[in-house]
């Protein structure tokens, strides 16, 4: 299945992937496209933590949600869809809300940040362990931003973003911005599943409406 | 010299990337009317209250560091730093 990408980032590369455990939090406009991207690259096991029902307003950039699927959990659906695509990738629902108690699954290499607003960012961030890695990604617009933190060795996410609005909402976004980032999000996932991450305290700021990227060390 | 770049919402308002601030040391609060004297909009509104205090919503940094960090619009800025305003994405 998965020979044409072997092809190009070698065995070796893809066993990492198959032997990886990843955590997403968030299954909206960037978890979806991202979830399903790492689980057609073969990681080997994917957590999934959202506690969000899906909404008519939702369908306009969360690709996995259907019309039929208004009102459902998303947390369901997204792995009802998900599973579909192949038995590589074990699917695991994570129960609850992400906050300060929320427990992080002890076999994890990582979390990917697909969540909508900061005090649950800064939350998640809080409650990883020594040496897992953070792939922060947030859209709104024309423009986003990926970072990868690494726990007790970058800064932490609350001290970059300190100064930032929480009250304006809800965000404008849309599918094809969604998508970009989403997609450079897992970019960035899997490099650092293959211990050779770009972004690491470095931002990469997108910026759609010139296809402009950027990059600004943080510290 | 000191390099102030804009980024995304602030970009597109002001419709520049970056700025040139010719000085050797000068406080951040003063470094935003210096580059407000060089664009032809005006953002200080963007940035600061009416009190003059910072706004929230807009992330300043200055080479990679939040001011917060330092000392807010006290922060001083030497020639050869880097100031990025940068207004993040918070949707997910």
């Amino acid at each position: 299945m998965f020979d044409r990408q072997i092809a190009y980032w070698g065995m070796e590369k893809q066993k990492l992937l198959e032997n990886s455990s990843i955590l997403v939090a968030g299954i909206g406009g960037l978890g979806c496209l991202l979830s399903e991207i790492l689980v057609r690259a073969g990681v080997g096991r994917i957590y999934l933590c959202d506690d969000g029902e899906i909404d008519e307003s939702d369908l306009n950039r969360q690709f996995l949600y259907y019309k039929e699927d208004v009102g459902e959990k998303k947390i369901n659906i997204a792995i009802k869809r998900l599973a579909k695509i192949h038995s590589t990738t074990e699917i695991v629902s994570v129960n609850g809300k992400i906050d300060h108690d929320f427990i992080i699954p002890e076999d994890i290499l990582g979390v990917v940040d697909c969540l909508d607003n900061y005090e649950s960012r800064f939350a998640l961030w809080d409650r990883l362990e020594s040496g897992m890695f953070l792939v922060h990604s947030g859209v709104e617009r024309f423009f986003g931003q990926v970072l990868t933190l690494i726990k007790e060795k970058s800064p932490m996410l609350s001290d970059i973003f300190l100064n930032l609005d929480e009250n304006t909402r809800p965000i404008p976004i849309s599918a094809d911005s969604a998508a970009v980032i989403s997609s450079i999000a897992s970019v960035e996932v899997i490099k650092n599943i293959f211990r050779n991450p770009a972004l690491v305290n470095t931002f990469l700021i997108i910026d759609l409406s010139d296809f402009t990227f950027n990059k600004i060390q943080v510290c | 010299m000191i390099k102030v770049r804009f980024f995304t919402l602030l970009k597109l308002y002001l419709g520049i990337n970056e700025l040139i601030i010719e000085a050797k040391v000068v406080k951040m609060k003063e470094l935003i009317f210096l580059a407000r004297e060089k664009t032809e909009k005006d953002f200080v509104h963007k940035l600061l209250n009416k009190d003059g205090t910072l706004k929230k919503g807009t992330i300043i940094l200055i080479n990679g560091k939040n001011i917060l960090h330092l000392d807010g619009l006290e922060s001083i800025i030497n020639s050869g730093d880097d100031v990025d305003f940068f207004p993040p994405g918070g949707g997910g």
